[in-house]
């Protein structure tokens, strides 16, 4: 899974290249390893790797889709129709289907409600949410009901709209954060018009709970609710589970971060940063193999010494796939460092499956927690203690921020919401 | 009482339908520069009848004004007052609701107005640079940071570019877009050579409002504050319009203006009014207004004036007034307001949404000659008032688009949620006949656009109040340059 950005300009001038370029930067950490970019050109739609992307022919256009894309199954995210260009944020079979549904709507004369009707069939499908740039300039941006993953709405003064994954990107980009399309809404914009939409949204359109968890930066703002905030109340939850006592709390950066605040502040033990990385930041998880998550893990974990020596240790992760990462902290602790005790807790249940809507891309056999018990892992490990939050914490944070998650990969298949 | 009035559009119709509902008898006429059928059967309705002649004319104004022998002429757009109309009708006697050529001057120039809030210390005012020559303003904007370039007159709600300009990896196309749109505005207002054609004015954030008042010239009579929504689409996204709707009320706030700011923004719209006339030497009788936003850096700011009654603004407050509103026009045209109270329903509410052809305000070709109908009756059975604006009736009787917000729709109720759900099914009366797609606003009156605005007003009230505090009010810090000390100018860059 990975980002995905457009960019209307009402107004001429506008170099849409850097916009592209910027905002993709701030949508890197989802993952992907290409850079797409679309435009129009003389009543067609082109599509370039961003690096050798026509930068006139981009800002004549006016009008620009992109997304990162994920290296090795290109070929489901990208769709090149007559008159348009679709993207996605993830490979799906079914994007050429509804690409072709998107340019036929757009093709009438009253292309929102046209939209609205031919979207309706997708209702329960899984389809990712999706950006189409049309040669006549027109943008269509859905977040399908099943889409699973976030986009919002911004807008530069009287200049532009932006639409991207995530909030961040937006306000990296000055502009303003406007609105979030929740699932099954959408909107379709050119000069001439924009018009929100809704099209199949029902009781089954969920937001992934990974994008809270892990994807989403701690600085955006996902379906209203603040990341930071959502991380901080989980880690507040998991005082609950750290039964002995310690002296200081930490997290395993970057995104365990505001978990590691939470618990300190309801625990009421200090929280210490505890390492510093080498290197430029890199989100271990989304690495493909296991040399490289591990090079990205051993690449990022200097421990501060002097937090640790002697001390007994909460160390805070959001989550556990293999262990690798909490494997080499805690040898780096417990061996080079010379901490006292060290307890895990762990930001989210148990993983135990695998995403069945191709989100996540998480391997079952690789998931620890999915073939050893507790103490194994302990063992395995060797930390003196273990925790995992409980479907009933993710449910109270669901409840708190007033979300419906998807939760498959954790075994649970919806949370929050009106049950 | 007879009466003429002057203009074509909406905030004409708006102000028909006050002038007729008036406890006195009125012959209402109208000097229209089309024919605009709302108007037109609002004058026939009273006895009255729709003259079509240019506006702009004072001459041709005149000449109706002269046939129809007014008690009252009431000049509605900005335009005809920037030409003198006004003048004309006061120098062959008539009295007349509506400000002089002098006086419109401060609307007219955007650079009268801020040079007057500057000369005389009166709080609210921006950071401002204007320009007569082409190349002196293309030098000034190389080194201009976070700024708004406009053309220094109106000219009808158009060619505002708003440039935040905030984050350097931007920069510098940010300063290409500047450039260009400094030549485009030379490019298109070449003909005002004598005058100054481009604004360079620091930019702010907040929530803006309109603050109307009627006046003689000596009594300021203020009118509830209401909120206009300038960009053409829904979540404040796309083009600089005249405005796609507004809100106002309760009583003579907004939900998100405090009893404190209100008065301090009438503060300041008297003082910009005394001290308006002391300038130029001229007695203002008509309406005048501060388009305001409520900004960290003042609190209340002024972003621009009209000498006329707000479009859309005017539409809000129409089925809000219970007072005969003719009269306090009446009593404004003859010096004669002192003492004068306004009554507005205090526990209603309006919404007001336009509805416009797409292709406004940008492609204003495409969106003209577009037939169109509404059922009048379901939207006067659902309590709301229709507006025409700009729809012209053909020769064959039907309604054509003439390519600006052709509609305006009223809507008073006890809350915001009751007028706003009567206003998103009034607007469903009005179609286009040939597929032609036309376009409003929905989020207008919604609830989340209020809270929208209530965050951010509370976000820029949080920044006033500590600059209060520390009495920087008014004050911007651009960049500290080594060696050189702080660069305190708003308009200038931090990076060149
Ligand atoms: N200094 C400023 N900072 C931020 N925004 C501004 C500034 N000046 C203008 N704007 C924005 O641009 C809009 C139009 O500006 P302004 O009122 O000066 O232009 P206009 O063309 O005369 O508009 P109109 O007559 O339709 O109100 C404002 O309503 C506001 O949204």
């Amino acid at each position: 899974m990975t980002g995905i950005l457009s960019i209307l300009a009402f107004e001429p001038g506008w170099e849409l290249h850097r916009f592209v370029s910027y905002g993709l930067e701030a949508l890197s950490h989802r993952g992907g390893s290409r850079r797409l970019v679309c435009w129009r050109r003389s009543e067609r739609v082109l599509c370039g790797d961003l690096e050798s992307a026509d930068v006139r022919g981009l800002a004549e256009s006016g009008t620009a889709i992109a997304a990162w894309l994920d290296g090795r199954r290109f070929d489901g995210q990208v769709i090149e129709g007559e008159n348009a260009v679709t993207l996605s944020d993830r490979p799906s079979g079914l994007l050429s289907e509804i690409a072709r549904d998107v340019e036929r709507a757009l093709s009438t004369d009253r292309p929102y409600a046209k939209l609205e009707e031919e979207l309706r069939a997708y209702e329960d499908t899984s389809v990712p949410s999706f950006a189409t740039l049309t040669s006549g300039g027109e943008l269509v941006v859905w977040r399908t009901n099943s889409g699973l993953t976030p986009l919002s709405i911004g807008g530069y003064g009287f200049d532009m709209a932006i639409t991207s994954s995530e909030t961040s990107a937006i306000e990296m980009l000055d502009a303003d954060v406007r609105r979030h399309l929740m699932p099954g809404e959408g909107v379709y914009m050119s000069r001439r018009q924009v018009r929100l939409f809704r099209s199949g949204a029902s009781e089954s359109g969920r937001l992934c709970l990974f994008e809270l968890l892990y994807t989403a930066r701690h600085d955006s703002t996902v379906d209203g609710i603040s990341v930071y905030e959502f991380r901080r109340e989980l880690g507040r939850r998991l005082g609950r589970y750290l039964e002995s006592p310690v002296d200081v709390v930490t997290g395993v950066p970057e995104t365990a971060l505001p978990y590691a605040v939470g618990l300190s502040q309801a625990v009421g033990v200090p929280f210490e940063l505890g390492f510093v990385g080498t290197a430029r930041r890199e989100r271990s998880m989304m690495k493909e193999s296991t040399r490289e998550r591990l090079i990205a893990v051993h690449l990022k974990l200097n421990p501060i010494r002097r937090v640790f020596a002697g001390k007994r240790v909460a160390v805070v992760d959001d989550s556990m796939v293999t262990g690798a990462t909490l494997k080499t902290v805690a040898q780096l602790l417990r061996y080079r460092v010379g901490a006292r005790e060290l307890h895990v807790l762990l930001a989210s249940p148990k993983l135990v499956s695998s995403c069945p809507y191709g989100v996540v891309g998480l391997d079952p056999d690789s998931m620890i927690s999915a073939h050893l018990d507790v103490s194994q892992i302990e063992k395995y490990l060797d930390v003196d203690s273990l925790a995992w939050l409980r479907e009933e914490d993710v449910e109270f944070a669901a409840r708190t921020f007033h979300a419906r998650f998807c939760g498959a990969c954790f075994g649970i298949d919806s949370l929050g919401g009106d049950r | 009482m007879r009466v003429l009035l002057v203009g074509s559009g909406a905030r004409e119709h708006a102000l028909a339908k006050l002038i007729v509902s008036s406890q006195n008898a009125v012959e209402l006429h109208v000097a229209a520069d089309y024919v605009n059928p709302g108007l037109k059967r609002e004058a026939e309705r009273s006895g009255g009848r729709l003259f079509a002649v240019d506006t702009n004319v004072p001459r041709a104004v005149a000449g109706v004004a002269e046939e129809v022998s007014p008690d009252l002429v009431v000049v509605g757009p900005e335009e005809p007052q920037f030409r003198g109309v006004a003048d004309a009708l006061r120098e062959r006697g008539f009295s007349v609701f509506g400000a002089s050529r002098a006086c419109s001057e401060v609307e007219r120039s955007k650079v009268f107005g801020r040079y007057l809030m500057w000369k005389h210390g009166i709080p609210g005012r921006l950071h401002f640079m204007a320009f007569r020559s082409l190349s002196e303003a293309e030098e000034f904007v190389k080194y201009a940071g976070d700024v708004v370039v406009k053309p220094a007159r109106q000219v009808g709600g158009k060619g505002v570019r708003v440039i935040r300009d905030t984050k350097a990896f931007l920069s510098e196309t940010k300063q290409q877009v500047k450039s260009g749109s400094v030549l485009r505005t030379f490019e298109e207002l070449r003909s005002l050579a004598e005058d100054y054609v481009v604004l360079v004015e620091q930019r702010v954030e907040g929530v803006e409002y309109t603050a109307q008042a009627i006046t003689d010239g000596s009594y300021v009579l203020p009118l509830p504050l209401v909120q206009d929504y300038p960009h053409a689409y829904e979540l404040d996204l796309g083009y600089e319009t005249g405005g796609m709707g507004c809100i106002s009320g309760p009583g003579y706030l907004l939900p998100f203006i405090t009893r404190d700011e209100y008065e301090a923004t009438e503060k300041i719209v008297g003082r910009v009014l005394e001290k308006l006339q002391e300038e130029v030497g001229d007695r203002y009788a008509g309406a005048f207004a501060g388009q305001m936003m409520l900004t960290g850096l003042w609190g209340p700011t002024v972003i621009e004036f009209y000498s006329r009654f707000g479009d859309p603004e005017i539409a809000c407050l129409m089925p809000r007034v219970e007072s005969d509103f003719l009269e306090l026009l009446d009593r404004a045209a003859r010096s004669a307001l002192a003492g004068a109270k306004l009554r507005v329903s205090e526990d209603t509410v309006s919404v007001v949404k336009a509805i416009a052809p797409a292709g406004y305000p940008a492609f204003k070709k495409e969106a003209s000659g577009h037939p169109v109908v509404v059922d009048e009756g379901r939207i006067r059975e659902l309590g709301c008032h229709l507006l025409y604006a700009s729809v012209e009736q053909g020769i064959d009787g039907m309604m054509y688009t003439k390519g600006s917000r052709a509609f305006e729709i009223v809507c008073a109720a006890e809350d915001y949620e009751r007028a706003y759900r009567l206003a998103e099914a009034a607007v469903s009366y009005v179609k286009s006949l040939d597929g032609w797609p036309l376009y409003y606003r929905s989020d207008i009156g919604s609830r989340q656009l209020l809270e929208a605005r209530r965050r951010e007003a509370e976000r820029v009230r949080t920044v006033h109040a500590s600059k209060q505090a520390r009495g920087t009010l008014g004050e911007t810090f651009t960049v500290w340059m080594p060696g050189r000390g702080i660069v305190a100018n708003p308009l200038l860059s931090p990076l060149r």
